[in-house]
């Protein structure tokens, strides 16, 4: 290194050393964005490759094959892994399906059939699976559940279902594939009497639909196909799903970094109008001012660095975790965090914005006069908004807050970057608010979120029917406590003119109140003859509330007008009243029955009580808990954002203050001098910043609402599922005095601590350095 | 009028009341900062009306001493007594109000607040002590115009030359009419003709009964000034001596 560098580096060192706050400060700031960044850049690159990678490292399937075990046999099923196309195959296995599957005798384990398939291990060519939980089954007797442990489904628990041995769940498994919902010994599942099998097939073309179709015709051709699933359906449902939190985890990041920016730019000129006096210093000693810039860019970038590494960890670390509960949340075997690469472009552009942030300062300080930038480092900045401070201090006001008023005027661009900080940082709470509200809408939006109570009715034990609808009915409505009842049922339905999928949800009984407040469109149904499909229905057929729909149901066809449309990406879904199809409903044993309690009834004395008077009739009653599961994971992100966030606009107000008290050292000095408190000084230094927080609720929280509004409607359309108003207007007046609050919280936390160092400041020596 | 003093008074505080009733008495204080003795056992007493100056060379402990009786810092062991209240282990708030009651500060490079005029200044001191603020803006203007201010009132101190500057920070330490003033160098950052305009100003002050205690390297000012020089040397007083000035000095 030669000497003119060496003297930089001295130089630099000699500052980071002595500006010891706000040399922290910066790495803070830094570490803070740095984890931002590469926490949203990670999550937004899982959503794009999480499926693909989770498919490749367990080797997925393209296409899983139901054969029908009585019209072929297995050597038949396992020469197809031979034919022309297949590039990997597994199996065949046997499968069988186990119907009414009870766990402990109480929780029903699925709405339809339980498919269990013989399997001797969890690995293998293809579909590997991962065992989360427990065990892989090793004898007979044993089970592995698709899934994870929820409620009495859990390791230990007995599965059991007519007419088969009971089955004790000894583990649980992720697979990326759709083939089972849970897998026994092969010798086991001989006694579960199977009547399939299943064959797992990669192909060299599986690029979409017909791909996949053209492959697997090709590689089946000839034996009885009874059902197939492929690997493209799981993934665009991962990928709805994933699109739904783009909006989120965009806007968040894009907040996170634009407080970056602020702060970022008003630490590092901080440091550099902090350092005015020792710029002159360096250029009397022959400092050029090529290297006096050099050593105000060395200061910052040196914690800038150290900052910027621990971000990258923390960052990689929480995408890690968030990726790998969502991945969880998929049932998709976990892949790892963001690439390192996607973590080195993160940290390379927070350093490159703490450079550009730092350079304009920099340059400032290079070109100042030595005998300006010596004097300048004696007095604070001058001349500005005099006549405010000057007005404030003729107020009634108390002298303290009078004072802490007029500060932010005297540093008009630091107090412009402060409360563009904490404006974001309220908008970012008042939208974090919004989204709570609309997620937990979204949640509830179902039936099953307006059901208090669910109930199931067992046929008797030789399989016949103990009641009629009209009788469960009946007995419920004679219950005390009881509301609205209502079943409910779905089938595959056909649409003359348009693509299979489509399933029809139907509701008999007082169903209204059990509909949500999910409704895009229109009204809802309240009687025969009227639909209300999704609006990704609607969309994707170019339909409109009014246009009538035929319905072909066993046999039959019937026309239905649409009403209405609720929100929902799949444009399978159509509900309506049971009465608008013909055909037998199936039997009450099937279909799930749904309560509302009256006001003041608790769910589960209610269900208790029917419990013990109609357990004769085969009536089982259960409290409905709505899943929230997906909800408690999306809510714990967005907090996790606004905490980064809150804490980096806290941050930004704590910078301020020290910048303010490290300026105004012999202002306080004096103030203390000729009486002022320190609990007055605080409280000077407090409202400094508490106005600002005020002033940021005034113009974060209507931001805050009008992002909100913008996301959610974003969020929608993404989905092709539009966004219901309810999902919109979520804000409340109560609910909007929390972010209110917001701004002044955040404010008054930052500036605390600092205004609390600013009055404990020695007195004399202040005076005595003057 | 408006430079009249306060009377001696003991304070809300634990109250020590002496014999001859002094505004200050310091007992045995010593102060060390870091295994340096700053004050090594220093007995002193300023009796009302009296104008001491305290003189010595850099580092002998002057500043400090004045420091101690401001309540700016805290002896190491001694105690401290102004106007009958002992400040030795007032807590900072505590000290911060015996400030404002009953010190007022002259410094020498005058320590005025920049972003306010010279009203303002003035006014601030009473308004720390809860004076309404038209009463305190008052006040202020009354003594700016006897300290010859008048036409300076609205003038920032960025304009205003540097005797201007200090009677605008002797009216601010005479707001709200302390028992004693302290003056640290107050004519140590001017020309010798506005230092005299100063000296002469405290010297009316002392006349009007203001208890002084001014910490100087000037011996001019000393003697002009002052009723009593205490000499300084290695943190204790070396020498004691009435001092004569023109006129006689006006006990309270």
């Amino acid at each position: 290194m030669d000497r003119p560098l060496s003297a930089v580096w001295a130089a630099a060192q000699g500052g980071v050393r002595r500006r010891k706050l706000q040399t922290v400060g910066i790495a803070v700031v830094v570490a803070l964005s740095t984890a931002t960044l590469v926490f949203g850049l990670g999550l937004l690159a899982a959503s794009n490759s999480m499926f693909d990678d989770a498919f490749e490292e367990a080797r997925g399937a393209h296409a899983t094959v139901f054969f029908d075990s009585t019209k072929t046999t297995t050597g038949e099923v396992a020469a197809t892994a031979q034919a022309a196309g297949v590039t990997a195959a597994a199996g065949p296995f046997q499968t069988a399906a186990l119907t009414e599957a009870l766990v402990s005798g109480e929780m029903p384990i699925r709405g339809g059939d339980l498919v269990v398939a013989g399997r001797a291990g969890s690995g293998g060519p293809m579909d590997r699976l991962t065992v989360t939980s427990g065990r892989w089954v090793r004898a007979p007797g044993e089970i592995v559940l698709r899934g994870s442990a929820f409620g009495p489904v859990r390791l230990g628990a007995t599965l059991t279902s007519p007419g088969h041995p009971p089955l004790t769940i000894v583990g649980f498994a992720t697979s990326i594939t759709d083939g089972a919902n849970g897998w026994v010994t092969p010798g086991q599942i001989g006694a579960l009497r199977p009547t399939g099998l299943q064959m797992l097939y990669r192909f060299a073309r599986a690029a979409d639909s017909p791909q996949v179709r053209q492959s697997l015709s090709a590689a089946t051709a000839g034996l009885p196909v009874l059902s197939y699933d492929s690997y493209l359906t799981a993934e665009q449902e991962f990928e709805r799903e994933f699109n739904e939190l783009i909006p989120f985890i965009t806007v968040f990041g894009v907040f996170a970094m634009a407080l970056s920016v602020f702060i970022i730019g008003n630490v590092v000129s901080g440091a550099v109008i902090a350092g005015f006096r020792h710029i002159g210093v360096m250029k009397a000693l022959g400092f050029t001012p090529a290297q006096v810039s050099a050593v105000y860019i060395v200061m910052s970038v040196v914690p800038a660095l150290l900052g910027c590494a621990a971000g990258l960890a923390a960052g990689h670390l929480l995408a890690t975790g968030v990726a790998e509960s969502m991945a969880a949340g998929f049932e998709l075997p976990s892949v790892g965090g963001p690439s390192l690469l996607l973590d080195a472009v993160g940290g390379g552009g927070v350093i490159a914005l703490v450079v550009l942030a730092a350079l304009v300062p920099a340059l400032r300080a290079g070109r100042l006069p030595a005998a300006r930038a010596i004097s300048a480092g004696t007095v604070s900045g001058r001349g500005r908004g005099r006549r405010v401070q000057r007005w404030l201090a003729r107020t009634g006001l108390p002298a303290p807050v009078a004072l802490g008023l007029s500060l932010p005027v005297g540093r008009p661009a630091r107090t412009v970057l402060t409360f563009a900080g904490l404006c974001v940082g309220v908008t970012a709470v008042t939208m974090g608010f919004g989204l709570y509200r609309s997620v937990m809408e979204n949640a509830t939006a179902d039936p099953e979120g307006h059901t208090s109570v669910s109930v199931r009715v067992d046929p008797a034990a030789d399989g016949r029917a103990r009641l009629s609808e009209q009788q469960v009915f009946a007995l419920l409505r004679a219950q005390p406590g009881t509301a609205h009842v209502m079943s409910y049922d779905n089938q595959p339905v056909t649409i003359p003119g348009l693509p299979s999928g489509f399933q029809i949800e139907t509701f008999t009984g007082d169903y209204g109140p059990f509909l949500g407040d999910n409704l895009v469109r229109g009204r809802w149904f309240t009687r025969p003859g009227e639909l209300v499909p999704s609006e990704a229905f609607l969309r994707l057929h170019h339909l409109d509330v009014g246009d009538t729909v035929s319905l072909q149901l066993n046999g039959d066809q019937t026309t239905v007008r649409i009403v209405g449309s609720f929100a929902h990406q799949d444009p399978g879904r159509l509900m309506l009243d049971a009465a608008s199809v013909s055909g037998p409903p199936r039997p009450i044993e099937r279909r799930p029955i749904s309560v509302i309690v009256t006001p003041g009834t608790d769910p589960a004395e209610y269900a208790d009580r029917l419990n013990a008077a109609a357990a004769s009739d085969g009536v089982v009653a259960g409290v409905t808990v709505p899943e929230t599961g997906h909800v408690a994971d999306e809510m714990s992100m967005f907090l996790l954002f606004l905490l980064i966030i809150t804490t980096t606009a806290a941050f930004g107000v704590l910078n301020s203050v020290v910048l303010s008290a490290r300026e105004r050292s012999r202002d306080l000095g004096v103030l203390k001098a000729i009486g002022m408190s320190p609990r007055q000084v605080i409280l000077m230094m407090v409202t400094s910043m508490a106005a600002l927080g005020v002033l940021g609720a005034v113009i974060g929280v209507p931001l805050g609402v009008l992002t909100h509004h913008g996301v959610a409607v974003l969020a929608g359309e993404l989905l092709g599922s539009g966004t219901p108003a309810a999902w919109i207007y979520v804000y409340s007046w109560p609910l909007l005095a929390v972010p209110a609050g917001a701004g002044l919280l955040i404010a008054v936390l930052g500036a605390w601590l600092p205004a609390g160092w600013a009055a404990a400041t020695h007195t004399a020596g202040v005076l005595r350095s003057e | 009028m408006a430079l009249t003093p306060a009377e001696p008074s003991g304070g809300h505080h634990e109250s020590v009341k002496t014999p001859e009733a002094a505004v200050v008495q310091l007992d045995s204080v010593r102060k060390e900062f870091g295994g340096i003795t700053a004050l090594d056992g220093v007995s002193l007493e300023i009796r009302p009306g009296e104008a001491v100056a305290v003189m010595g060379p850099s580092g002998s402990g002057k500043s400090t001493l004045l420091n101690m009786i401001a309540g700016l810092d805290r002896p190491s062991s001694g105690s401290v007594v102004v106007n009958g209240e002992n400040i030795t282990r007032m807590g900072e708030a505590a000290l911060a109000r015996f400030r404002r009651h009953h010190i007022g500060m002259v410094f020498q490079f005058f320590n005025l607040l920049d972003d306010l005029p010279a009203l303002e200044n003035v006014a601030l001191a009473g308004r720390l002590v809860g004076v309404p603020a038209r009463k305190a803006r008052a006040r202020a203007t009354e003594l700016l115009d006897e300290l010859g201010l008048a036409d300076r009132r609205d003038a920032y101190p960025a304009v205003l030359s540097g005797g201007e500057r200090q009677r605008v920070g002797v009216a601010r330490a005479l707001m709200n009419r302390p028992a004693l003033l302290l003056a640290d160098e107050p004519t140590g950052a001017l020309d010798s003709r506005t230092g005299e305009q100063v000296i002469d100003l405290l010297l009316d002050l002392n006349r009007m009964g203001q208890t002084l205690l001014l910490v100087t390297h000037d011996q001019h000012l000393a003697t002009r000034c002052a009723t009593r020089l205490v000499d300084f040397m290695d943190g204790r007083v070396v020498r004691e001596a009435a001092l004569e000035r023109h006129e006689p000095w006006i006990a309270r």
